[in-house]
């Protein structure tokens, strides 16, 4: 049974009644349902930009504005909301601010690119919390421009920014329809919004939707026969990330762009914005949840490896009530989780602290938007020169999100000098096992893993001594190198 | 003939932009189909080299929807699709050749029906051993035809020398993905005396011609047409007319519309890139760096059949000693035929890869003559009157004029000297940098291509209306030509319409390639307007009883002696017509004085030159293996620009997708020939944060007689800049380990840069 609702959403200017199947991707339905042809394809994974819409969603009470990827996101994530395409951008007689500032400096060339771009900045605009440089550019870090080199489309940005500075963001989207941002309609729909309920679907499906960037990638066609449970829409109402109890208590359905922004994980986890940027990209970060991450059990994921190094706990809910794992145990095989059917993660959580000591690395071959061939991350927390606490995880070196569980306990109580690193290095290195694919081969993998401890010691600042370092590096390659020949020779690397 | 030309060009922007930036421009795929209108799919090979024991579709075809399944017995003309060679069927036949080559063609309702019955269709193959890199192919004999060799003065004799410093080493240049952001597709409509083609392609009449050859048809009776493509970058040279041919065959077939847009997985898998290259080498010099003799052999991985392949080792061939004099040079070089998708053109055209060994054999003499890189480079810069290893003489060179220009303007003697500070103070951080110079020759190497034609049509409202053979894909061609009528007759943009490009208007076209587009059609253009100026003028001077040589256009109006007169344009229009006096032309351009003779491999086969020089400046992390390019410059020679701004977008741009090919965009096979990074996910060409956090560019200007307006090409040389950045890193990496690989393998991708400074024991 396909899921059907008789509701409806916003589209530009006008109301659109949906009873399609709820697993149609967004493109599809604009670009072949409502022959909406702006809105270009790409890749169809979430990878070029070529497809961003802006959906407005309610969120504490207001509506937040803010780009997806259309190819990824099915109708059933629609429900309610309100999305633009550039036919709902585009003004009646004259071009739009990011438009002219474009076509300006030849930020153009083929085109194909260019409306996922004018989709971003008008994004940007109409959510940035500052106009520069900087926010502008991580708003278009998920569109592709293959003509370009970008360089003529940053030039547009600072016009863009330069013409934004007397914005007054109380009332921003009357200010950007002044601007000649966005047309007057946006303003018409978003007064006229009101609360939708959620699609009912089947609390009984087996297929839980998050927000479907792991789900439709290249299974658009599949994904259409299945039965299919949405989650999003549900918890809009929620507060998503609280306090209890000393924890801080995240909702699973929260996306990653809900977590960054939350003022409670900042002030927990300071460098969480700096983190998150090497995480997907703005469109995909606007959908993808957290619990998304941890279900699809990559052995690179990086939520997963962050909430590693965090020692978080799930709360998992059933038929049977809730049950509490720690995200270590989640982890079962590739690709396998400790989740029954109809499970679904309601919650996880993690120790608030005033902060957390934390440090994330990911090595991919494009520093953004890429999946990683090694990242890991690492918590720390020293008592005079001795470790108290100590939380380190790897991915891309096993089948699964690694948690080091015995580097760790070697590590807790140990003081840290150049021979409990060494020791430490030993010790990582007997607990990974890379393979050789795509992401790098495994003799690479197992040195940048320890690198990365080496490098979590630096940016944590407990090994400041750069001689130091400068000497550890050759042994730790040759440890890797020593481990790497007893896999290939099939011996036991603990031997 | 009419000589005045108006010295002052007018600069608009690309006409395309409106249209890009509000989402009005039309692709292939965004035409509204016609109701009755069929999706086709592709069914492509699973394995990489095989023998098709059978194909059973009836499964298929039960699937609801599923309207026919083409096989190659159903094609009614030849199964035969190659340029150059005829070596490549449109449908395979008996056998496969590599992963990915089209077998059947479904056409259904839609592409749902489409993607299930391709899951159903039984097909049985009886696999054998790929080859899937170059020199294997070579020592197995299996090479496209006899290899080729450009010799200047005599090598073995000079190597033979004293006193003479000798280095040898090879090199393994990876292939690229194109990854133009449209895919592949074409929309075919049956019509009363023949079909209509709306294809996505840098090449019309191939499209044309070989959708006549596989319908047995004659070419009038293929009308292929062409709006503008999502990007092409070569891809789309030779590459669009499988699938063009594919829904023509349909159409005709079902005599209903088909659409066939592939998507991005299949596009990758099945279609050619940049060639790889492996190149032996050795090269000498005297003690302080002046090159003697310089000898390399290229393997080029032509894939599985020929497509441009060979002309891609020809160019190869006439830029292997890049921007210097050599004066003793061997350079052989062979098409390997492999079982990977057929490789295709690039922007660039085997030019980049033949300028990478070079920079590779130069980077290693340097090391060991113990000299600065760019001391050799230097010494050995072309100079005026230079012999080029093909006949050609230099002329007008500016290899020294923009290196000593790119040293003086961006003050890089002082950033040299900083980044040579940040070595001895940094152990875990290194700075690396390199020059790069271009010398890139602008013209078709087969000389024949070097002709097109434009029709120039004025209706009698006075509005314009120009056809030509050169296809729109970002480049700005489109602009480039409009800029003419617009600087001969002095008219505003919006009297003038570029239309689109059909071969029933515009006939055997040249590819729009070889950075000569808009040079050729441009020209033929400024021919066609400048006829019709004289013949308008001429009746002006009859209107206006005033002698013609004192008229001229400006501003919609006629001028006498460079005062306005009363007689406005259209009004001199309208009256041309009442007179019957016609208002449309047909200008024909052939580039003058090139020539070429193969069997001895000398010549003049280019117009002119392109030159420049960059400067690359890195910094790498050795404990992550990972870089950040922090700064380039380049000062490039563009004739007399006509459009700074699309100058400027080309040089950014071709810079950037060079940057892309020596660093991140790394495509890897499986041992199979199984393409592993087949998906944006894995094949990763540069986002915004991966371009140099500075750029800085200046032009050369120095008008260009043979260019249009007096402009130089600008499509393709930029792209070599790029090789720059990875002769950075390499410099950055010399830094920490003091010694530079024999083998020099691109592209750098962090995994490669690691593996270069920590682990190069297991990878030499
Ligand atoms: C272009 C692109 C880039 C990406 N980059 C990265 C990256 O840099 N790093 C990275 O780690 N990942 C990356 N990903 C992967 C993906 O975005 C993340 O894994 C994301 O967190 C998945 O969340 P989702 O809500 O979209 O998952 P969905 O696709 O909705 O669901 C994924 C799985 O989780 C299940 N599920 C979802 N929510 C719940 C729940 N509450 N309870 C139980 N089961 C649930 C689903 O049933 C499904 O099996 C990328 C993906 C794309 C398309
Ligand atoms: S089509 Fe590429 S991101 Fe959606
Ligand atoms: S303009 Fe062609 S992809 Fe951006």
């Amino acid at each position: 049974m396909n899921p059907q609702s008789a509701n409806g959403f916003w589209l530009n200017d006008s109301f659109i009644e949906f009873n399609g199947n709820l697993n149609m991707t967004l493109l599809d339905f604009l670009r072949y349902s409502q022959n909406l042809r702006g809105t270009k394809i790409g890749c169809r994974e979430g990878d070029c930009g070529a497809c961003v819409v802006i959906q407005g969603k309610f969120s504490n009470g207001n509506i937040k504005y803010q780009q997806i990827v259309s190819c990824l996101t099915p109708m059933g994530n629609v429900i309610g909301t309100h999305i633009l395409t550039i036919e709902g951008i585009n003004l009646p007689n004259q071009l739009t601010l990011p438009q002219k500032s474009l076509m300006e400096t030849g930020g153009t060339q083929c085109g194909f690119c260019t409306v996922g771009f004018i989709i971003s900045l008008t994004a940007y605009c109409m959510n940035a919390n500052e106009f520069n440089r900087e926010n502008a550019i991580k708003a278009i870090d998920g569109n592709i421009c293959r003509c370009t080199g970008y360089k003529s489309i940053i030039r547009a940005i600072d016009i863009i920014n330069s013409k934004l500075q007397e914005i007054d963001l109380n009332h921003r989207l009357e200010q950007l329809v002044q601007a000649n941002v966005i047309p007057i309609s946006v303003i018409k729909v978003a007064k006229q919004m009101e609360r939708i309920s959620p699609p009912s679907t089947n609390s009984n499906a087996s297929t839980v939707v998050g927000g479907g960037t792991d789900l439709f990638v290249m299974k658009r066609l599949e994904m259409l026969d299945k039965d299919a449970r949405y989650i999003l829409p549900l918890s809009m109402s929620e507060e998503k990330i609280i306090e209890r109890d000393g924890n801080i208590v995240v909702h699973g359905s929260t996306t990653v762009t809900e977590f960054v922004e939350s003022p409670l994980i900042q002030q927990t986890i300071p460098n969480i914005k700096k983190i998150a940027k090497l995480i997907s990209s703005t469109p995909i970060r606007n959908i993808a949840t957290i619990a998304g991450n941890f279900v699809n059990a990559s052995p690179i994921g990086d939520l997963s490896i962050l909430f590693l190094a965090l020692d978080a706990v799930l709360e998992i809910k059933g038929q049977e009530g809730i049950r509490q794992v720690p995200l270590k145990d989640f982890f079962l095989q590739y690709r396998k989780v400790d989740l029954k059917k109809n499970e679904t993660i309601q919650y996880v959580s993690f120790k608030k602290k005033n902060p957390w000591h934390l440090n994330f690395e990911k090595i991919s071959k494009r520093t953004h938007l890429d999946i990683a061939s090694v990242n890991s991350a690492m918590s720390l927390e020293i008592e005079g020169d001795t470790i108290k606490e100590i939380h380190l995880s790897v991915g891309g070196v096993k089948e699964i999100p690694l948690y080091l569980s015995r580097t760790n306990q070697f590590l807790a109580g140990k003081k840290i000098d150049q021979n409990t690193i060494i020791q430490a290095l030993e010790q990582i290195q007997n607990e990974i096992k890379p393979i050789s694919d795509i992401r790098g081969n495994e003799l690479y993998k197992r040195s940048l893993a320890s690198n990365l401890f080496i490098s979590h010691l630096m940016e944590l600042s407990v090994l400041d001594d750069k001689n130091q370092i400068v000497q550890i590096i050759p042994q730790s390659i040759k440890i890797s190198e020593i481990h790497h020949s007893r896999q290939a020779n099939g011996g036991k690397a603990n031997a | 003939m009419l000589e005045k030309l108006k010295t002052k060009i007018k600069e608009i922007k690309n006409i395309d932009s409106t249209g890009h930036v509000t989402g009005r421009s039309m692709y292939v795929d965004d035409i509204i189909e016609r109701a009755d209108t069929l999706f086709a799919g592709v069914l492509t090979s699973p394995v990489s080299k095989g023998k098709i024991v059978q194909i059973n579709v009836d499964k298929a075809l039960e699937i609801d929807g599923i309207n026919c399944i083409l096989l190659a017995t159903d094609i009614p003309g030849e199964n035969q699709i190659g340029g150059i060679l005829p070596d490549e069927p449109l449908l395979a036949e008996n056998e496969v050749h590599y992963m990915g080559q089209p077998i059947a063609v479904l056409v259904g309702e839609d592409e749902n029906c489409i993607h299930k019955a391709i899951s159903l269709i039984d097909l049985e193959i009886e696999k054998e051993i790929p080859i899937t890199d170059p020199k294997t192919a070579f020592q197995k004999g299996k090479i496209l035809l006899p290899p080729r060799t450009f010799r200047l003065g005599n090598t073995e004799e000079e190597f033979s020398k004293k006193d003479l410093v000798i280095v040898e080493g090879s090199c393994d240049i990876g292939g690229q993905e194109h990854l133009y952001l449209e895919t592949q597709g074409a929309y075919a409509i049956p019509k009363e005396k023949g079909i209509y083609v709306i294809s996505s392609t840098q090449s019309p009449t191939a499209v044309q011609r070989t959708i006549a050859k596989v319908l047995g048809w004659s070419m009038h009776q293929v009308e292929v047409d062409v709006t503008r493509l999502g990007g092409g970058f070569g891809g789309k040279e030779d590459q669009a007319t499988p699938w063009a041919c594919m829904a023509a065959l349909a159409a005709v077939r079902m005599n209903k519309p088909v659409k066939l847009i592939l998507d991005r997985y299949v596009d990758i898998r099945s279609t050619g890139k940049r060639h790889r290259y492996m190149a032996d080498y050795r090269i000498c010099s005297t003690k302080d760096g002046m090159i003697q003799a310089y000898e390399v052999m290229f393997y080029q991985d032509a894939g599985a059949a020929a497509d441009l392949s060979p002309a891609v080792l020809e160019r190869t061939l006439f830029h292997f000693t890049n921007a210097y004099f050599i004066p003793n040079v061997t350079a052989t070089a062979v098409s390997c035929k492999t079982n990977l998708p057929p490789n295709t053109a690039f922007r660039g055209f085997g030019g980049p890869q033949g300028m990478f060994v070079i920079e590779a054999a130069i980077t290693r003499l340097a090391d060991k003559l113990k000299l600065p890189r760019e001391e050799v480079q230097k010494k050995n810069l072309l100079k005026e009157n230079d012999l080029l290893p093909y006949g050609q003489i230099v002329r007008n060179v500016k290899t020294n004029l923009s290196w000593d220009t790119l040293i003086t303007n961006f003050d890089i003697n002082k950033r040299i000297a900083s980044i040579n500070k940040f070595n001895e103070e940094n152990k875990l951080k290194k700075k690396g940098y390199a020059f790069m110079p271009i010398c890139f020759g602008i013209s078709f190497t087969k000389t024949s291509l070097n002709q097109a034609s434009s029709l120039v049509n004025i209706y009698y409202d006075g509005s314009v209306g120009i056809s030509t053979g050169a296809v729109e894909m970002g480049q700005g061609v489109n602009t480039r030509i409009a800029q003419v009528p617009m600087t001969v007759f002095s008219l505003p943009l919006n009297k003038i319409k570029i239309e689109t490009t059909n071969t029933t208007r515009i006939i055997n076209t040249s590819p729009s390639a070889a950075s000569s587009t808009a040079d050729l059609n441009g020209k033929a253009t400024e021919l066609a307007c400048m006829t019709l100026k004289e013949r308008l003028l001429q009746f002006a001077s009859e209107l206006l009883e005033t002698p013609m040589e004192q008229l001229d256009f400006e501003d919609l109006y006629v001028t006498n002696n460079n005062q306005k007169t009363s007689l406005s344009w259209d009004e001199l229009i309208s009256k041309a017509y009442e007179n019957r006096i016609s208002l449309s032309e047909k200008g024909f351009y052939a580039t003058p004085s090139i020539h070429f003779d193969s069997s001895i491999e000398k010549g003049h086969p280019f117009a002119y030159h392109v030159y420049g020089t960059s400067f690359h400046e890195v910094t790498i992390d050795v404990v992550k293996g990972t870089y950040s390019l922090d700064y380039v410059a380049v000062v490039h020679d563009v004739g007399k620009s006509m459009n700074k701004l699309i100058d400027q977008g080309q040089l950014e741009g071709g810079l950037v997708q060079g940057i892309g090919w020596m660093t991140l965009e790394e495509l890897r096979y499986s041992d199979e020939g199984r393409l592993l990074s087949n998906s944006l996910s894995t094949y990763k060409v540069p986002d915004i944060y991966s371009i140099p956090k500075v750029l800085e560019t200046m032009f050369l200007e120095d008008p260009e007689p043979h260019g249009l307006l007096k402009s130089k090409a600008i499509g393709e040389p930029p792209l070599m800049y790029g090789i720059g950045t990875y002769f950075a890193l390499l410099n950055a990496i010399n830094q920490y380990t003091g010694k530079l690989p024999n083998t020099i393998i691109s592209p750098m991708t962090p995994e490669r840069l690691f593996t270069f400074l920590h682990l190069s024991r297991h990878h030499p």
